[in-house]
């Protein structure tokens, strides 16, 4: 322990609030979220494309589930996340890419709880923080490589806070990271930006010239750090890929990436506000370093749901640096009638990932002996049509599809990649035209039919109460083949031969 | 040097005036861009020829007789009235003074609490936008009420609060804003509390609510005075019908802005976040409420972001002279004791009235050669088809129920001195959630969009030419083109054999 705790701690097992708080999570999860977890198209297409270069022994970096961009290459910026997705998928099925991304969630805010404990804050306050930032998160708690984000985020915001030498972990930590999720860029940032807020913070009592040479070694660990996220099979695009997945001609219909809605998602509006409160009543200025990250986080969370979790998370120290000064200053270590407890900030992590291992293991026996429960607790996304397809998987119309955004995934999973799909929840491998083609046809815009056209589209997979079906069965150039509730399909009428 | 030589403005009367002109000139075209000024207009004359007030639909086939709160039935008097002297254009330039003398309170406000030149900079931050919502419409007297009351409450003068009775009597009849003003109230008196919260001793405590006193009686007359219009109390429950979940989900003004759109609003946050973390210090309780309030009302609906950085003017301005700009600015440069030139706080609201006043009375008098031309700086949307209209006029209304478009509803109305009976117009708080929400429905063409039309009996259709609905109209061999331009089309349900 670097905490500076002030006996020895030769002995401590009891697990921190921390720790505890952990834990609880990551049963939680397991045992009542499962359905929440996997309820996102891209889980599968990670676990397909992930099964894909087990099977092939190398990395699937060029399309082979759509019929509009076959053979294109693409940054493949979280393989090394969907070889594990793939691996899990096929060692435990659904359940174990769950249950894994369940203790990656769990083991994020842990880091980031025992941090604020490290902080000093009292234990109601982190308890309070930490809850709010995962109910905040919790829309975006899903089975998919982002969560190493979180993971690696926290560690790095950690090991910024606790500085010394082990700062030096932060461009080793790069390595992996950058290998699997293209959020690694977010390392970098938070390493830019405590270099800068430090320097502005020593600026008035150091100057420039002093202000900067403290910093010294933490450029140093920057640059290497920056060299280190090289260190993946695409080199300085994978970096570059960041700006192709946030580009706005991708993201406009995307929910994701839509900016939050504040009347449904109330709760952020809660938060927003009350951390102004929290600014307003401040007795002192926070830190240059906080106040950069409220402005990174403040803009990332404004303009995209999907980074709505990383600010919570991310903003968690300075809630303790604007409200510390309000609160008693409280002991680190838990006083128990007089008799000082000697907790461990390890034991909290090592339970849970003992939890995860025997989770995993008991998987594939679970799924020999009852394999109802296990599809009960983790099931394929409610959003699919599971049904309408089992209906009309053996009689599928010939030709080229045209599919719903978020049901490209669940066509590659069903069929493991072999009916090509017109479109999939990875955006950037199709393109902004590709993309926003889709929009004009599903929003039926004046140039819908032509593009169906264009696209060479032989029959059209898709939710039944869009308008779009009605639309094209009115043209009279498209007949239902199928219907029922969740899905519809049409095909397009053979034009007649002149007699 | 005696007062009443005094006849420049001072520096808010003239910033008040200058922004009336810019409107003026620039933003002709942009206030007359919402269909409800049209309505409005239309109840107004309606009730002007008749003498009394409108309490129930007459004009819908859908909600036929349902009652109707028309709470803004001063306003729309008030807008009936300018329509008949100068037509659209006096309305838009009464709207833009309006304008004008908000921006000319709080400059006053802020210049108050920071002096003109941080003054200035928050105003010169702040019009550009109050754009995003500057419309001919009722809710700009909200901000002038909404400016008037702030005015108000930060004079030190307690006895001047009680000029707030009758300014929300007067605002209960002119928007349903009023409840904000009552909030402002509620929230300055809160500040009043916490900045001066007593300790332990008991004289201290009693002091503390002695200063209170008056302004808790003005809140409490003032709510009283909310109910002095003609629907009485009912009124306050009116904002939380138009805010109702499903008008939010459909109605452009209601929905929670687009931070990838409005980029600067984000900026204005950031800077908003920022500055309260560097400065509070600065900040008196009652303006620290303020602007967590209008933050908190600004995310919520479009059309309150507007309204919250106007009125957040002072804020912004205690937040610019925290910055250090104060000491380069030509303005603030000058002391009070250096001013040689004697201003008046009332020259510039004067003029501007007079200027507003005097260009309603020229459009009234002007020779309609003149008048039309300058009619052309104030243009309705082209959207609104006027070769439509003149069909209709010529050939009659197609069928008896028309499934009309939102926006055209109160074009129709507006259009027409007896519209068509229509299936919605602008005042969907009349129509109520299940109309509202079947027109959503069949405009986005849900499964049973069919069973819903031939519910309504609906046996023509006018609509933008280019919506979706209406294209999937135009293919389906029940219904047949009456007309069609590049805006507009007008389908009629086919008779069966």
């Amino acid at each position: 322990m670097s905490s500076g705790l002030p006996t020895s701690v030769k002995w401590a097992w009891l697990p921190y609030p921390s720790g505890i708080f952990g834990l609880t999570l990551l049963l939680a999860l397991i045992f009542t979220q499962g359905p929440k977890l996997l309820i996102d198209g891209d889980t599968y297409i990670h676990i397909r494309s992930g099964e894909w270069m087990l099977d092939h022994g190398r990395i699937l970096a060029s399309d082979i589930f759509s019929n509009t961009v076959p053979g294109n290459e693409y940054v493949a910026h979280e393989w090394g996340a969907q070889l594990l997705m793939g691996w899990l998928h096929r060692t435990g099925g659904l359940p174990a890419v769950a249950i894994f991304f369940a203790w990656l969630a769990a083991v994020s805010l842990t880091i980031l709880y025992r941090l604020l404990e490290r902080l000093r804050s009292p234990a109601w306050l982190n308890l309070t923080a930490v809850t709010s930032a995962l109910l905040l998160a919790f829309p975006v708690l899903l089975a998919r490589p982002h969560l190493f984000t979180w993971l690696f985020g926290a560690i790095t915001l950690d090991l910024l806070h606790r500085q010394g030498r082990s700062r030096w972990l932060l461009p080793m930590m790069m390595i992996p990271w950058a290998n699997l999720h293209g959020g690694f860029i977010l390392g970098l940032a938070l390493q830019g930006i405590f270099i800068v807020g430090k320097v502005l913070d020593a600026l008035p009592a150091d100057g420039w010239r002093e202000a900067w040479r403290d910093r010294h070694k933490d450029i140093f660990v920057l640059l290497v750090s920056v060299v280190a996220s090289f260190c993946n099979p695409f080199g300085v695009a994978s970096m570059l890929h960041f700006l192709t997945v946030s580009s706005a001609g991708l993201n406009r219909y995307n929910p994701e990436w839509l900016p939050p809605d504040f009347q449904n998602f109330w709760p952020l509006r809660v938060y927003l506000a009350a951390l102004l409160t929290a600014l307003l009543c401040a007795r002192h200025r926070p830190a240059w370093t906080s106040l950069l990250l409220l402005t990174l986080f403040l803009d990332a969370a404004l303009s995209h749901r999907r980074h709505v979790s990383l600010a919570v998370m991310f903003l968690l120290p300075l809630w303790t640096e604007l409200l510390n000064p309000h609160l008693r200053q409280t002991s680190e270590v838990t006083r128990d009638n007089g008799r000082q407890l000697q907790l461990s900030g390890w034991s909290g992590l090592l339970l849970q990932t003992t939890i995860l291992v025997v989770t995993l293991a008991s998987v594939p026996l679970l799924s020999k002996n009852s394999p109802e429960l296990l599809s009960r607790h983790f099931p394929l996304s409610e959003r699919f049509p599971d049904k309408s397809w089992n209906r009309i998987q053996n009689d599928l119309p010939a030709g080229r599809m045209f599919n719903d955004y978020n049901w490209g995934a669940f066509v590659i999973y069903r069929t493991s990649g072999k009916v090509p799909v017109f479109i999939d929840g990875f955006a950037d491998k199709y393109g902004e035209t590709i993309y926003q083609d889709y929009y004009k046809i599903i929003l039926v815009e004046k140039e819908a039919e032509e593009l169906l056209g264009k696209y060479r589209i032989d029959w059209i997979f898709f939710p039944s109460d869009a308008p779009l079906l009605r639309y094209l069965l009115a043209t009279g150039r498209w007949e239902k083949s199928y219907r029922d509730d969740q899905a519809s399909v049409l095909t397009r009428r053979k034009p007649q031969l002149p007699r | 040097m005696g007062r009443q030589r005094a006849l420049l403005p001072d520096p808010a009367g003239l910033c008040g005036l200058v922004v009336f002109l810019v409107l003026s000139l620039f933003s002709g075209a942009k206030v007359l861009r919402d269909g409800d000024t049209l309505w409005h207009i239309r109840f107004g004359a309606l009730m002007l020829e008749h003498g009394e007030l409108i309490t129930h639909d007459s004009f819908s086939h859908t909600a036929y007789g349902q009652p109707w709160l028309a709470h803004e039935w001063l306003s729309e008097i008030i807008m009936a009235a300018l329509y008949s002297w100068a037509g659209l254009p006096g309305v838009a330039l009464f709207y833009f003074a309006i304008v004008g003398l908000t921006f000319t309170l709080l400059f006053k406000i802020a210049s108050r609490l920071v002096g003109d030149g941080s003054a200035l900079a928050a105003v010169a931050i702040a019009l550009p936008f109050a754009m995003t919502h500057l419309l001919a419409r009722p809710h700009l007297f909200t901000w002038l009420g909404a400016a008037l009351t702030l005015f108000i409450l930060s004079n030190d003068n307690d006895r001047a609060h009680w000029l707030l009775v009758p300014l929300t009597a007067l605002w209960a009849n002119l928007h349903g804003g009023v409840l904000f003003g009552l909030v402002l109230q509620a929230i300055f008196i809160a500040g009043r509390l916490i900045d001066s919260c007593p300790g332990r001793s008991r004289v201290a405590w009693l002091t503390w609510w002695q200063s209170a006193k008056i302004p808790i009686a003005v809140f409490l007359s003032s709510t009283l005075a909310v109910g002095i219009n003609p629907f009485g109390f009912e009124l306050l429950l009116f904002p939380l019908l138009v805010s109702n979940k499903i008008f939010a989900a459909e109605i452009g003004e209601w929905q929670s802005p687009d931070f990838r759109l409005m980029w600067y609003l984000r900026l204005w946050i950031i800077a908003l976040f920022l500055t309260a973390a560097c400065r509070n210090n600065l900040y008196p309780w009652a303006w620290r409420l303020l602007a967590i309030f209008l933050f908190w009302e600004a995310l919520g609906h479009v059309r309150h972001v507007s309204m919250a950085i106007v009125l957040l003017v002072p804020v912004a301005a205690i937040s610019i002279k925290s910055l250090g700009w104060r000491r380069s600015g030509p303005l603030n440069s000058i002391k009070p004791e250096e001013v040689q030139l004697v201003l008046s706080s009332w020259s510039g609201p004067l003029l501007t009235t007079v200027c507003c006043a005097a260009l309603i009375l020229l459009f009234t008098l002007a020779p309609t050669q003149w008048r039309s031309r300058a009619e052309r700086r104030f243009p309705l949307p082209k959207e609104y088809s006027q070769g439509a209209i003149d069909y209709l006029l010529k050939e009659g209304f197609p069928g008896r129920r028309l499934f009309n478009h939102y926006e055209w509803g109160d074009y129709l109305l507006f259009a027409f001195k007896e519209p068509p009976p229509l299936f919605i117009d602008g005042r969907a708080d009349m129509y109520g959630e299940r109309i509202f929400s079947d027109y959503v429905k069949m405009i986005h063409l849900a499964p049973q969009t069919d069973e819903m039309l031939s519910r309504y009996g609906i046996d023509w259709v006018l609509f933008p030419a280019n919506h979706l609905f209406a294209r999937t109209l135009q293919l389906d061999a029940a219904w047949k083109i009456r007309y069609r331009d590049d805006h507009a089309v007008i389908l009629s349900k086919t008779v069966k054999q």
